[in-house]
Order: structure tokens, then sequence, then C-alpha cells
């Protein structure tokens, strides 16, 4: 037993030392830069934010966490005008598209309709996933009734009803992350929003 | 094999011309072909590679004479992933835009072959000057070589050189843009054009 620990040590010592010298260095780097990358996201989601309700801002957000699911949980933020009259709430939302896709979603002060979203984290195949980044996509998802969303493969995006989504052609798995991502979250956080009485 | 001493001179030259990583050695496609639509991006790959080339082979020619055979491949992509990690996470807090445009081109530098290419034919039987010259000279040529054809596509595509901000008008009033080179066929027949070229100019030198 002793000769086989003796020669494992002999044999993989550096990997060792390597491995957590190596995991010291990311974890100095890490710990360093964070407070800055975690500034660029809340940034970028305030950019985000303000883009689908021009010159909207942020309020601090809900205490406590939204929970989506066991692994996923969101905060929720309330959305103000520069005069401080209450627009609605932003909320980040994730899921799978061929990649992971996180979303700014809007919602207006009900929670009963979509003032649009916003793209957080799009991987999707340039040209043709990460269309939903484009007006002629998002738009689809402004100022309609925050309802189950379907998505449909054929139609005219400025002729449709509310509730369907005409998906970006040659991307239907993109288009429908982005639908259930919308279905998934909106329920959970209307009732959520309802059960602490910040809506009826 | 064994007699052969690289000079600082030979091995600087090496990667810039003789042995350019992207021109004579065809490695590195996938970001070659994937970030050379627009210049700034393209530089920006080639000095993560820069850094992640140097910060490698240092360590790998610190570690040559311990190096067990069976682990060598491990150690290489262990020293390699640490590094790029460290480059990823720079870019997210210090050039974020940069970042989301680099998409997962950043941290698919751990599996760029010229990387580990060096770290095996040069770091692990040299010394660290000659690595460090190494690296350099391959990572200024891997750079030279993708802002060749980013300018390219870059002029072809949009008539201008944008960095940041600031954009240099290089075509005519009346020019067309060429929007196909800014999407993956751009890159492809770049790269082939510069690849003819630069075997027929090889072949005229020899």
């Amino acid at each position: 037993m002793l000769k086989a620990l003796k020669l494992f040590l002999r044999e993989s010592w550096l990997l060792i030392a390597a491995s957590f010298f190596f995991g010291l260095l990311l974890a100095v780097t890490y710990t360093a830069w964070n407070p800055k990358i975690e500034q660029n996201k809340t940034a970028k989601f305030e950019k985000q934010v303000a883009d689908v309700v021009s010159g909207a801002k942020l309020d601090a957000s809900i205490d406590g966490d939204f929970v989506i699911s066991d692994k996923i949980s969101t905060k929720v933020y309330p959305v103000k005008s520069q005069t401080g009259e209450k627009l609605g709430f932003a909320f980040a939302a994730q899921g799978p598209g061929y990649d992971v896709i996180e979303l700014v979603i809007v919602v207006d002060a009900n929670c009963e309709n979509y003032l649009g979203y916003g793209v957080l984290v799009c991987n999707e195949t340039p040209g043709f996933g990460d269309k939903m980044k484009y007006p002629f996509f998002k738009d689809q998802f402004t100022n309609i009734t925050a309802s189950e969303l379907t998505l449909v493969k054929e139609g005219d995006p400025a002729d449709k009803e509310d509730s369907e989504i005409v998906a970006i052609s040659g991307a239907t798995i993109s288009s429908q992350g982005v639908v259930n991502i919308f279905n998934t979250y909106t329920g959970i956080i209307r009732e959520e929003l309802i059960k602490r009485g910040l809506i009826q | 094999m064994a007699d052969y001493k690289p000079t600082l001179g030979k091995t600087f030259l090496a990667g810039l011309w003789e042995e350019n990583p992207v021109f004579r050695l065809v490695l590195g496609m996938c970001p070659t072909l994937a970030v050379t639509a627009a210049v700034k991006p393209a530089f920006t790959m080639g000095m993560s590679v820069l850094f992640v080339l140097i910060c490698s082979n240092i360590v790998v020619s610190l570690m040559r004479n311990l190096l067990k055979p069976h682990l060598r491949i491990l150690m290489f992509t262990l020293t390699i992933a640490t590094f790029v990690t460290i480059c990823d996470l720079y870019l997210k807090a210090f050039q974020s835009e940069m970042s989301e445009a680099l998409g997962p081109y950043i941290p698919l530098i751990i599996v760029n072959c010229i990387i580990i290419c060096r770290a095996e034919a040069c770091a692990s039987k040299y010394g660290v000057l000659i690595s460090i010259v190494d690296a350099v000279s391959m990572g200024l040529g891997f750079t030279l070589a993708l802002c060749i054809i980013a300018v390219i596509r870059e002029v072809l595509a949009t008539g201008i050189i944008a960095w940041g901000s600031y954009t240099i008008p290089v075509m005519w009033k009346s020019f067309v843009p060429l929007t196909a080179m800014s999407m993956p066929i751009g890159a492809f027949i770049t790269l082939g054009l510069m690849l003819g070229l630069i075997n027929l100019i090889t072949k005229k030198q020899s």
C-alpha cells in the first residue's frame, strides 16, 4: 500500500503541485477582477433595459431571489422613469438554445404586458440564431400581452396575434429557446410578485 | 535533432515567415476564419494568443526536466488552460465589448494547435530565453497573419477600417461594399488567396 502511494506521488507530484499552483493563481485573479466583471454585467443589464424602455432607470432589486427551478433563480428590478414613475419590472432570464441564451425581460407595472427584451448573452450561430438581437425579431415581443407564447414558422411579424412569435428563418431552435424563456419565467415571476403584494 | 541548436535570430524570424503558423503551418484555422471580419477583434485575438504563448512557453520550459513522458500533454493542457482563463477574465473585466465580440473563441485558444505545438516542439526541449523568443515570434506571426486577412476583409466589406470610435476611410466614395467579405465565405476566399500568394512567393524564392 505504502509502495503504491510512493509510486503514485513520485509519478504525479508535479501534476498535483501544478494543479494547486494554477488553481491558486486563478483564484487570486478571479477575486481581483470579478468586481469589475460584475460591474460590467450590471452596466450591460441597465443599458439593455434603457434600450427597451427609453430613459428608464433601475431601482435596487426586490429583496430575495425569485426561484424559477431547483437550479435557477433570478432577481427582479423595478423599472422607473427619470421622474420616478413606476414603469414595470426587469429580470434576467436564461434558457437553452444551441448554447445558453441570457435575456433581460421587461414587463409592465402589472406584469400583464411584455415591454420587450434585451440580449445579455447569445452565442447562437452568427447570421441565424444571433438574429434574436435584431429589431425584426425583438419587436415581436414589444408591447404584447404577457400570455403563453407560441412559435410559428411562417407568418408576417408585423401582422400576427399577440401570442404568436414568427421564428427566425433557419433558426427555429434559437427562436424556440427565446419563446421558452419567456414562457418559463413570466408566470412564476407574476405569481411571486402577487404573493409579495407588489402587483394585484 | 539532438545536435540542432537554434539561434535567437533564426528562431525569431521563423515564426514571422518561414514557419508562420497561419500561412506556412496552416495552424489555428478556427480563429483565423472566425474573428477576421474586422481588424480590432483580429488584433485582440492575436495579442491573446501571444500572451498565452509566452506564459505557457516559459512555464513549460522551466519544468521541462521534471516532465514525465506520460503526463506531458496533460501538463501542457493544464498550463495553457490556466493562462487562457486569465486572458478571458482580463478581457471580460477590461475589454468587455471585445470579449463579447470574440465570444467562445477566446476560451477556444486552449485547443489552438499553435500553442501546444510550440510547447512540444520548442519549450519542452530548450531553455527559457529561446522559448520566449519562439513564443514572441510565433505570436507576432499569428497576429500579423490575422491582421493582414482582417484588413483585406474589412476594407472590401465596408470600405473603412474601424477601431473603436475611430474610422479610417480607405476606399473611394462610390465604392460598393462587398458584404460577402464579412461573412464566412469571405474568410475562406481571403485565406485561400493568401495561401496561394505565399506559396507562389516561396516557390519563386526556392
